[in-house]
């Protein structure tokens, strides 16, 4: 029964699951292979003025490329959607300590290439993918996000 | 018009030996014939009581059971093909006919006499199936379309007769066609074996037990315990 | 080479078996995939009725349950959140826009829900099917499902625990009655497949009134909705949020987590459930998995039994010339030919069962389920097909490897 508990892939058979694992496998050494640029939290931004955040100049330049991320998973914004948001602390479970009470403003929103299952909240992730930098409106959510990580697929690191 | 066969090559047998594992692990012979030659177009009869290896010898005649010795048809070393070789020259030579009809009860009459074409065929060609309609109509089966278990004994052994004379064999081997049928029946399918091989010049080598077969036949070797015993000419036997 | 007239004949020698086969296996396919298809069609339906709701306030209890209540519309007695928050997060740069919603009344079994414009319009994506939208206190929207025509009046009652039968007003219904209060129903929303379709909406301000808190305004004639001047707003049991940005989201859903509030995703509360639900379901495949196993198993023992029956068939037809590769190939589609047919009949009635279960969900929950094939659904089904007919060479082999000699003489 543990086994159940632990599987990132509850809501599909074991097969398409494996399958994906399979998938993965293959793909990630291609990925790794390309020498794509990891990213950083720390790294997202030259200030945190009264005019608000200003992107490094890091950030700019890997505008458009392919990048990887580190991070948390937060509590999903929307159920059965290919985005979620990806933290640089995970998300508190202990009452006393509400560290999401102070949310960080410096979150970077992950559009997966197809609708995944959001079930690995608190543990910490992997993301692979497009970088877009700047204000744009989500047309189906009407949710404005600054950094995007786009086309992204993401792994337990 | 069926087409004509080329004349059929004669059949040489050379110490042709069968041999089965006991259960104790000792091999017994079950088969054993020093020496055998059929003529081209010769009508050869296999008599002899029952358990004599004369249903063996049909079988090793027809590449379906391989034998030590030599088997030849013509240039053709059939002791010697592997497996497959042994199905194709089967498939392009040999017409069976057995005791039990062996039809396949849930096909009508012409898919019975056109099976053996699916061998190799994905589609029935034109001219076999007016062959086959052919048969038929000699044979005396006018509803082709009626399935074979709905026939009588006698008719279903026409059809079995008219599916080994289908591809014009070479040779046609018939294991007691007879056996299971009334007189005027049996009559019959002598009649067609005969003729049939006959008209395509095919070589005739029949298991039976009918006097009336044996009499109409060349020549009939006798077999006892896997060998053969005497092999009488018939003088009044049917010549071309 | 065409095994066709030996498949027909095998097939036809069968008999009733023939039928048979695929309908067990039909039935254990269908089981298998309604169980997932339908899974997943409760999820995306769950989902897409929670879509206008990003961030719920409420006051601190089960996020479930005010989740429930405000998303489904499942009655609970939920504590009450303090009306002010209303025109702080009107005034919120973050906030999109904001809009209370209270529960409680009912008319003819429908929940009478009090809100504003903004929320009946779902944050200005809706207009009314037929109609408008309300402007007076006396006056209400309904939702597509609603069984009343526009221009009727109506009188609202409380809400009893008890579960009344939509569309008709019962006794209990009609003791509870608030007798002063009338609704006249001056619109109709289009159909949202969500159980919002099932409800009656009413302005906020008449929720207030009717339950004497005043109308949140400080004079009575002032026009509806925000903002809400009274001295003292009454309480709502939830707030709904549309927040400008998903950063916006997340410090406000931090910042209504304390001081008396709670705030949260509904999102949140959807995911977990799906993780036990998909537990649920995970298991029911594993076992619905065993099934088809041991179905296909007994199937390809049957037939085995059966194709054993027939070697000497097989044997005639090797005396007549055919390769062992035709046997092989007559005996393989024959097999699987049964198996794929039960597969696919499965999958016909796999949609069968799934609508059929769904019919029944709708009716008790409003939700609407599309029932429709997943990837993870086709994979399921190409599985057993390459299975079965994996497991379909078991009797072709069998026979393939049989010699020729002894079974054409067995039953001469």
């Amino acid at each position: 029964m543990i086994t159940f508990r632990e599987s990132s892939i509850g809501r599909r058979p074991l097969v398409l699951g494996a399958a994906t694992l399979l998938v993965a496998a293959l793909i990630s050494p291609v990925r790794s292979a390309r020498g794509e640029e990891a990213l950083t939290f720390d790294g997202l931004y030259k200030s945190f003025g009264v005019r608000g955040l200003e992107f490094s100049d890091r950030l700019l330049s890997l505008k458009d490329s392919i990048v990887s991320m580190k991070g948390y998973m937060a509590p999903p914004l929307k159920a059965e959607s290919h985005f979620f948001v990806l933290t640089r602390e995970p998300m508190a479970l202990c009452p006393f300590c509400q560290s999401d009470a102070e949310w960080p403003l410096d979150i970077v929103v992950i559009y997966l290439d197809g609708t995944a299952p959001l079930v690995s909240a608190g543990d910490p992730i992997t993301v692979h993918g497009r970088l877009q930098v700047g204000s744009w409106t989500d047309p189906e959510t009407g949710f404005v996000s600054q950094v995007r990580i786009v086309d992204a697929a993401f792994r337990r690191s | 018009m069926p087409p004509s066969a080329a004349v059929s090559p004669s059949l040489d047998i050379e110490n042709l030996m069968v041999t089965v594992a006991e259960g104790s692990g000792r091999r017994i012979t079950i088969l054993d014939v020093p020496a055998l030659s059929v003529a081209p177009g010769e009508r050869l009869g296999i008599a002899g009581p029952s358990g004599a290896g004369k249903t063996t010898l049909l079988h090793v005649l027809a590449g379906l059971l391989p034998g030590s010795g030599r088997l030849a048809w013509g240039a053709v070393e059939l002791s010697a093909l592997p497996e497959v070789a042994r199905d194709r020259w089967r498939r392009d030579n040999v017409g069976f006919v057995f005791q039990d009809f062996a039809l396949v009860p849930e096909l009508s009459v012409l898919a019975n006499i056109l099976l053996p074409i699916s061998f190799d065929h994905w589609r029935v060609p034109a001219h076999l199936r007016a062959r086959a309609i052919e048969l038929a109509t000699e044979m005396a089966l006018p509803e082709t379309s009626r399935r074979a278990l709905l026939l009588s004994r006698g008719e279903q052994q026409r059809v079995a007769v008219a599916r080994a004379l289908l591809c014009c064999p070479r040779l046609i081997l018939a294991d007691e066609p007879t056996a299971s049928l009334d007189a005027d029946s049996g009559a019959a399918v002598i009649d067609l074996l005969i003729g049939g091989a006959r008209k395509t010049g095919a070589t005739l080598i029949a298991v039976s037990h009918d006097a009336r077969f044996l009499a109409r036949l060349d020549r009939v070797v006798h077999m006892e315990q896997g060998g053969l015993i005497t092999a009488s000419t018939n003088d009044d036997g049917e010549r071309p | 080479m065409n095994p066709w007239p030996i498949i027909l004949a095998d097939l036809r020698s069968l008999r009733w078996i023939a039928w048979a086969v695929p309908l067990v296996v039909a039935i254990a396919v269908a089981i298998g995939i309604a169980v997932s298809a339908q899974d997943q069609a409760l999820r995306t339906a769950s989902a897409r009725a929670a879509d206008d709701f990003d961030l719920v306030i409420g006051a601190p209890g089960s996020q479930t349950q005010l989740v429930l209540t405000t998303v489904y519309l499942q009655p609970d007695a939920i504590g009450l959140a303090d009306g002010a928050l209303l025109n702080r997060l009107a005034n919120d740069k973050r906030v999109a826009a904001a809009a209370p919603i209270a529960f409680g009344d009912v008319v003819h079994g429908y929940p009478v829900v009090g809100t504003t414009t903004s929320f009946v319009s779902r944050w200005g994506r809706l207009q009314p099917a037929e109609g408008r939208t309300f402007a007076a206190e006396n006056e209400a929207v309904i939702g597509a499902s609603v069984a009343l025509q526009l221009g009727a009046t109506v009188t609202p009652s409380h809400g009893m625990a008890h579960h009344g039968s939509l569309g008709a007003e019962d006794t209990e219904e009609y003791a509870h009655r608030h007798e002063e209060a009338q609704y006249r129903i001056v619109g109709r929303l289009p159909r949202q497949n969500s159980p919002w379709d099932w409800a009656i909406l009413v302005p906020i301000e008449s929720v207030w009134e009717i339950h004497g808190l005043g109308n949140g305004h400080a004079v009575d004639e002032a026009p509806l909705g925000p903002p809400f001047d009274a001295k003292t707003v009454p309480g709502v049991p939830a707030i709904l949020v549309k927040p400008k940005s998903v950063a916006d989201a997340y410090v406000l859903r931090g910042e209504y987590r304390k001081n008396g509030t709670m705030a949260l995703f509904p999102a949140e509360v959807l995911v977990a459930i799906y993780q036990t639900l998909g537990d649920v379901k995970l298991a029911m495949v594993v076992v619905s998995g065993f099934n088809n196993a041991l179905v296909l198993v007994a199937t390809v023992a049957l037939l085995l039994t059966m194709v054993g029956l027939r070697q000497r068939r097989y044997a005639v037809l090797r005396a007549l010339g055919a390769p062992r590769r035709y046997v092989l190939l007559a005996v393989w589609l024959g097999t699987a030919g049964l198996l794929t047919a039960g597969c696919v009949l499965g999958l016909g009635l796999s949609l069968l069962a799934s609508w059929v279960a769904g019919s029944v969900i709708e009716a008790r929950t409003g939700l609407h389920l599309a029932v429709t094939l997943g990837w993870s659904e086709l994979a399921f089904f190409a599985l057993i097909i390459l299975c079965g007919s994996g497991m379909a060479l078991i009797p072709a082999l069998f026979v393939y490897r049989r010699p020729v000699s002894p079974n054409l003489r067995s039953s001469a």
